[in-house]
């Protein structure tokens, strides 16, 4: 009997000659199947006169529902394309005509609001435009009670006083009002009266008058929205694309290299992905939009008593290095800030005399706590959320700087937002690293200041100068802009002085896309791009 | 065989209900609710109270649990609270994702793994420490770093294969195909080096017996002895091996379906987690329960067909 060697040498290969053969057959199939598979960019694709596009976002829109839709650039995306607001937000921050061609307060008390709709607009399904459905759709906000309702809520009741006339009357006299029904504050944007009659269905359908509608057979929730040109848009000449498709990218790096390698025109950027973006050849775009710091809640000093004193506030402030803190985080995409306000809202209460308000100074840092019977520190939490970007980093620069002047941080680390709600809400946390829009002081007061604020002043805190400073911003609304800047100026001197926050910087949402992609801007008033705007 | 196939579906029916349950407390001790993440960060009390209450999210747990039951044995895993679209549909529409990535990724590691542990049970020196090395290497190496780094190279730069997406094999089979490749080659490599070291130790194992000699003895050739005989005997422990492997796929589809923007079971579950949106988180577990209980099964019958001492040993 003879059998072979198991460790027999190279002809023992011809005996899998079959097998190589086979796999390799195998393998070449594959590769024409895959190569043949290669198509152009879906960002160039063109179908017949018009081409498509894909974009990403990072976060898929807990609804389609206005009603139930937050304002960050995301959400506002979808809203952009499927529902067309009363009154646009260009670019510039200027307010121009959407559904609505004109606009005015009724009378001299800025409490009543008359609108004037275009005429001849049809909604998405075919429903005609008219004042009773903008009214209709406004009552659908408020009742919804949708994460935005507090803006919907400036309006007590809305009516048509005729056949394209629409009067809001508002809960007190509203400068901002204009600009609470735009796109950025969501309620704007109108739904069909059949939506607003069967409102689950805008969960997962758009019933707007936006030049686009969604495709819903082409629509795998959470992953791809396909949207369609509205048929009944009144402006035709405005829709550039056969069909937007935006899908959902969650990881930064994949969105990054999908615009890189061609496969969407525009994506959510980030501040440390920028540099590398744009040496890859695409096109980088950012605006300063909010302040980032640290919120603190327990003003009234139930957790952490040393935060009551107002010389202990100080101090947190002016033992921050902002500047190179900023530097280190935010790099070329954020710049100090030690107000609740930014650079573009000089007319709503940014003052740039208060830059550098606290300038680093560690020793009246010491100073300061020392005068306040706490000359060697104390301890307090932050609660960081690891998912807001790069809260994190922050809460541990902040600790560092201030482990300087002996104030030990223990940081209190959530996955996402709703895990620290919770704790928050329920006044176990002294304080939180966030961000924040920049808004109007008008509004920012009510939700950052006020007494009843809710997450941001959880412990109720006043302070008497303030609260008549913030009545004395609201009463002159109706005393010109000078008067406005002026009073809600004051409120920020009082804000800062105090040390009511700890603001760190003013920094830039970012966004990249295709350098063949037209018409992306943005500014610190209009920081989400509006993707009506693109074309190729 | 009918009666291994009887006694794995029996056996599931308490498993099913206990995922089920303890993914139903675990997610309601979670910090937060649908009602605050539908509301958002300046509701009030009174608001969120209203909406916990239309949601039903006031009721005690075993009751919210107990409709929640109830529904799925009338075929109705309910509705996603923030779209109000019907659960089934949703997990539906990202099962054939989840299942192609895992499929594939099994096949990969299959067709990689089982011939080289062959070929380093039969050859000894380099070869086998080649094999040793790509066994430690693709079992330490996070799939979500290689798949980041295949992203990097294979599309950015080489612009071969796509970064993310999923193009349904409908809509361009060649397409789909290039879309599969950069996921399925991240989940593979690590189940490719455990079959290789699974197989190669079966290998040695069963070719050190007393019958591998006396077959040897007879005359039979290698090949023979290698795939009819030993490697019969020892693809038993590899199939359990690859059911374990289906199972932790199932975790790792989750981390490549982030890096690949893949809207896949796991992505699916994440969201509904993060989001509080108990009926799809509780779809999820449920499909993800019944995936393990038929990989399990499908595991079971092939040890069976395998290996007549197992079928002896169990009745048949």
């Amino acid at each position: 009997m003879h059998f072979s060697n198991s460790t027999s040498r190279p002809c023992g290969w011809l005996r899998y000659r079959r097998l190589i053969s086979g796999a390799s057959a195998a393998i070449i199939a594959g590769t024409l199947v895959i190569v043949g598979g290669v198509t152009a960019s879906p960002s160039s694709a063109t179908n017949g006169a018009k081409p498509s596009i894909t974009i990403s976002v990072n976060d898929a829109p807990l609804s389609l529902d206005p009603a139930e839709s937050v304002n960050d650039a995301d959400q506002q995306i979808f809203n952009d394309l499927a529902y067309e607001p009363l009154i646009i937000l260009n670019s510039n921050g200027d307010l121009v005509p959407g559904l609505a061609t004109s606009w005015k307060y009724a009378n001299s008390s800025d409490k009543t609001f008359d609108l004037t709709l275009r005429s001849g607009v049809r909604f998405s399904n075919g429903q005609h435009l008219t004042a009773a459905a903008v009214v209709r759709s406004i009552n659908w906000m408020k009742k919804a009670e949708g994460p935005e309702v507090v803006y919907v809520n400036n309006v007590a009741s809305a009516q048509a006083i005729g056949p394209l006339t629409v009067r809001l009357h508002l809960v007190q006299a509203n400068p901002v009002i204009a600009l609470l029904l735009t796109q950025r504050f969501v309620f704007g944007g109108i739904i069909a009266p059949s939506g607003c009659a069967n409102p689950k269905i805008l969960g997962t359908t758009t019933e707007g008058a936006g030049p686009y509608k969604l495709d819903a057979a082409a629509t795998i929730p959470g992953s791809s929205y396909v949207f369609v040109p509205n048929p009944y848009y009144y402006d035709k000449s405005a829709i550039h694309f056969s069909t937007f498709t935006v899908d959902i990218i969650a990881n930064a790096q994949t969105a990054l290299s999908a615009v890189e390698s061609g496969e969407v025109a525009y994506a959510d950027g980030a501040w440390a992905t920028a540099a590398a973006a744009k040496q890859h050849g695409v096109a980088v775009y950012s605006t300063l939009c909010g302040y980032y710091g640290v919120f603190l809640l327990d003003r009234a000093g139930v957790l952490v008593p040393a935060l009551k004193s107002q010389d202990v506030r100080r101090a947190l402030n002016y033992a921050l290095n902002r500047v190179g803190i900023t530097t280190a985080v935010f790099g070329p995409y954020g710049s100090p800030n030690d107000e609740v306000s930014i650079p573009g809202y000089e007319d709503e209460g940014y003052l740039p005399s208060l830059s550098n308000y606290y300038t680093y100074n560690i020793a009246k840092a010491k100073q300061l706590l020392a005068r306040a019977g706490y000359p060697h520190g104390f301890t307090m939490t932050i609660a960081a959320v690891a998912s807001l970007g790069d809260g994190v980093e922050l809460a541990e620069a902040v600790a560092s700087d201030w482990a300087k002047i002996g104030v030990t941080v223990d940081i209190k680390t959530y996955a996402n937002l709703s895990a620290a709600i919770g704790p928050v809400v329920s006044k176990q946390i002294p304080a939180f690293m966030d961000n924040y829009d920049a808004q109007p002081m008008f509004i920012e007061a009510s939700q950052l200041l006020a007494k009843y604020a809710g997450l941001f002043n959880i412990f109720e805190s006043t302070d008497p100068q303030l609260t008549s400073l913030i009545a004395k911003g609201y009463a002159s609304t109706t005393s010109g802009s000078a008067a406005v800047a002026a009073a809600w100026g004051a409120v920020e001197s009082r804000v800062v002085a105090l040390g009511w926050e700890i603001p760190i910087a003013t920094g830039a949402d970012v966004y990249f896309a295709s350098s063949a992609l037209k018409g992306i801007a943005v500014s610190p008033t209009s920081f989400t791009p509006n993707p009506e705007d693109w074309y190729y | 065989m009918w009666k291994a196939l009887l006694h794995r579906l029996l056996i599931s029916i308490p498993l099913v209900v206990s995922v089920s349950m303890v993914t139903f407390v675990l997610a309601a001790l979670t910090p937060g609710n649908a009602a605050r993440t539908i509301l958002g960060l300046t509701a009030t009390k009174a608001q969120l109270n209203a909406l916990e209450k239309s949601l039903g999210l006031d009721q005690p747990l075993y009751i919210q649990y107990w409709h929640w039951l109830v529904g799925v044995l009338h075929g109705n895993l309910g509705n996603s609270i923030f779209t109000g679209e019907p659960v089934s549909r949703i997990l539906n529409a990202g099962l054939p994702i989840t299942l192609t990535l895992v499929v594939a990724a099994v096949g990969g590691a299959l067709i990689v793994g089982v011939p080289l542990g062959i070929v380093s049970a039969r050859r000894s020196g380099a070869i086998h420490h080649i094999v040793d090395t790509f066994s430690l290497a693709g079992f330490a190496i996070p799939s979500f770093w290689l798949g980041l780094l295949l992203v990097v190279g294979f599309s950015m730069e080489l612009h071969w294969f796509p970064a993310s997406g999923w193009i349904s094999p409908g809509a361009s089979l060649g397409g789909w195909l290039r879309s599969l490749v950069l996921p399925v080659v991240t989940l593979s490599v690590g189940g490719a080096s455990l079959i290789a070291k699974q197989t190669r130790d079966g290998m040695l194992d069963v070719m050190s017996q007393e019958y591998i000699r006396a077959l040897r003895g007879r005359g039979l050739l290698v090949r023979s002895i290698v795939y009819k005989h030993a490697l019969r005997n020892a693809l038993p422990n590899v199939v359990t091996l690859v059911g374990l492997y289906v199972v932790g796929l199932l975790l790792g589809t989750t981390l490549v379906e982030n890096v690949f923007a893949l809207q896949g079971l796991g992505s699916i579950a994440v969201q509904a987690t993060s989001q509080h949106n108990l009926p799809v988180l509780e779809g999820a577990a449920l499909y993800f329960t019944l995936i393990v209980v038929v990989t399990f099964t499908i595991v079971d019958l092939v040890r069976l067909w395998l290996s007549p001492k197992l079928r002896s040993n169990s009745g048949l």
